[in-house]
């Protein structure tokens, strides 16, 4: 099959539909590209494939005899190794649970079975999704499919590599400081973080419970709301998920209603650093979205320089509490051990990299007695503060907040290992999303010549995916 | 017992033992290096005056939403959990001994 080179969706849906191929022509061609090309790219971890080809044809034959079925039917979709598929094996990206089998399925799993979906394997990332690049996996290096040389991003690099490179024609991934949304920008995708409560997180491995969502990667805006859709929606296995009415706009949005939205532009996120390349992308963004008609006006909030402190403080913290239950007693490895203490010290020791003990030492450290007014309570006070800023902006009247989604574009693999701190900095125009709770959205700009993608990062408020969703399909059409 | 040292250094050793994790010498000297590096960029949010702020302490200020209390069979099949279990007797979930 040569129609598999942007493959989306939407075009998937219609070939199925006008019987141009079988879900499992498109499964079978699939799995034959992705034996080749992942050689060089490394996305996947495992793939699934009997269970894709039964799906599939599951999908075909229910086509067959003429029902009734969504638009993800038999749509080939990459799942971020940190999400529960019952049967298979969930790695987390750790050598911890290098054997580890589901024995459930997380909710965003079990409402994509219902739309009849094809998971074609787990995807690469950051040990525990803890990483920028995703070169934390216990496992392999995933590389940039627009230069091998660099780096996918992280910590969902697996997926936004699998899209971006034609292996899937969607994806998930998980988004705890940036985690959808810097690889998106660095592979050419677009990839969505929703509002803090939208999408269960049932299933997920926990990182940071205050902070992480489960989100879309898609080669559209459109695909991202299908996909979003699909999978939003209240849990009761998850209390911090919420009930809201996402309705048709989120795919089909009123040009009418987006053309009267007022966009808002944040002076403190074009700062120093900030590289020359990505502040010439984000300015042909605002010219366009002003071309369009939009209200475009300069804003700001003042506490974003504190975001960075306050995210490496509170997502720690919450790291050391989330994986103390990671200690060989009743899943993953276990080490040999002479008593009960021994086993924790040898199991944690021999089962995480380096970057999760870092953080569980930190986070240790800010919990301890002594240091938790100074450090953790005085970060989920400047937590309010960052949330605050976000929230007088939109009071201002301002709907979509527009902003670079990192600092630089894909940078060389193992040019940022040696210095966490340099590191961390990648995610410094994603962290605050998290902080407050805010839907984004990573967008590739459009008409650049250059070899490396950048893209630009739009805000909503809490629950209006369908504002950045909407601006962002006007964007990708005009 | 202090968690710093003299010169008010994180001391990484003291730290991994109440988080129960082994670490090797190197990392021991590479994580005190790294961490004290980022406790000293944390101190630019001392220049704050937070006094009247209340702190947030979750995701959102929504009320979680939970479930009604009561009696439920868990729907997954006990016999996938014990499979996953690291080491097992009977069924029953088996570790080392607490004392020795």
């Amino acid at each position: 099959m040569d129609n598999l080179k942007g493959l989306t969706i939407k075009k998937f849906s219609e070939g199925l539909r006008d019987k141009e191929f079988s879900a499992t022509e498109v499964t079978k061609s699939l799995f034959d590209y992705i034996d080749s090309k992942d050689k060089e790219i490394k996305a996947f971890l495992s793939l699934h494939k009997d269970d894709a080809l039964a799906r599939a044809g599951e999908v075909d034959a229910a086509l067959a005899s003429g029902e009734k079925l969504s638009s993800l039917a038999g749509v080939p979709i990459a799942i971020k190794d940190n999400m529960l598929i019952e049967g298979s094996i969930a790695t987390g990206g750790s050598k911890i649970l290098k054997d580890y089998k589901s024995s459930y399925d997380a909710t965003v799993i079990a409402k994509l079975k219902e739309n009849k979906a094809v998971f074609l394997g787990k995807t690469n990332l950051d040990e525990f999704a803890m990483g920028s690049s995703t070169e934390n996996s216990a496992f392999q290096i995933t590389r940039n499919p627009h230069d091998v040389s660099r780096v996918p991003g992280g910590s969902s690099g697996g997926s936004a590599a699998a899209v971006a490179s034609d292996m899937a024609v969607a994806a998930l991934g998980s988004d705890t400081g940036g985690s959808i949304r810097e690889p998106a920008s660095f592979c050419g995708v677009v990839g969505m973080k929703p509002t803090y409560g939208a999408v269960s997180r049932y299933g997920l491995m926990a990182m940071a419970s205050s902070l992480d969502q489960i989100g879309p990667f898609g080669k559209t805006v459109e695909d991202a709301a299908i996909l979003f859709k699909a999978i939003a929606g209240y849990d009761s296995k998850d209390a911090t998920s919420f009930q809201t009415d996402y309705g048709d706009e989120l795919t089909n949005p009123s040009l009418a209603d987006i053309k009267n939205l007022t966009v808002g532009i944040p002076e403190e996120y074009f700062v120093e650093g900030l590289d020359k390349e990505v502040g010439e992308a984000i300015d042909k963004v605002i010219a366009e979205i002003k071309n369009l008609g939009l209200k475009v006006k300069p804003v700001s909030l003042p506490h974003t320089k504190h975001a960075l402190s306050v995210y490496y403080i509170i997502m720690p913290a919450e790291v050391s509490t989330n994986l103390s239950r990671l200690d060989g007693i009743r899943y993953g490895t276990r080490e040999a051990a002479k008593n009960l203490t021994d086993l924790y010290y040898e199991d944690k020791g021999a089962g995480f990299g380096p970057e999760v003990k870092r953080r569980i030492i930190l986070g240790t450290f800010v919990l301890s007695a002594g240091y938790y007014e100074a450090y953790y309570a005085k970060a989920q006070k400047v937590r309010r503060l960052i949330k605050e800023d976000f929230e007088n902006v939109f009071k201002s009247g301002v709907d979509v907040i527009l902003t670079p989604v990192a600092p630089t574009p894909a940078f060389k693999i193992g040019e940022k290992t040696d210095n966490p701190l340099h590191m961390y900095l990648s995610d410094i125009f994603t962290i605050p999303l998290n902080l407050a709770g805010l839907p984004g959205i990573s967008i590739p700009v459009k008409g650049r010549e250059a070899k490396l993608p950048i893209g630009f990062q739009l805000i909503g408020r809490p629950w209006r995916e369908a504002d950045i969703l909407g601006l962002g399909q006007v964007y990708e059409r005009a | 017992m202090s968690y710093l040292n003299k010169n008010m250094d994180l001391k990484v050793d003291y730290v991994a033992k109440l988080a129960r994790i082994k670490l090797t010498p190197e990392e021991e000297a590479k994580f005190s290096e790294d961490l004290n590096k980022i406790l000293e960029h944390f101190k630019e949010l001392q220049s704050l005056n937070t006094d009247k702020i209340k702190p947030l302490t979750g995701g959102t200020d929504l009320k979680n939403t939970l479930r009604q209390d009561g009696e439920k069979i868990r729907e997954a099949d006990g016999s996938k959990l014990q499979k996953s279990f690291p080491d097992e007797e009977k069924g029953f979930l088996k570790v080392p001994p607490v004392f020795e």
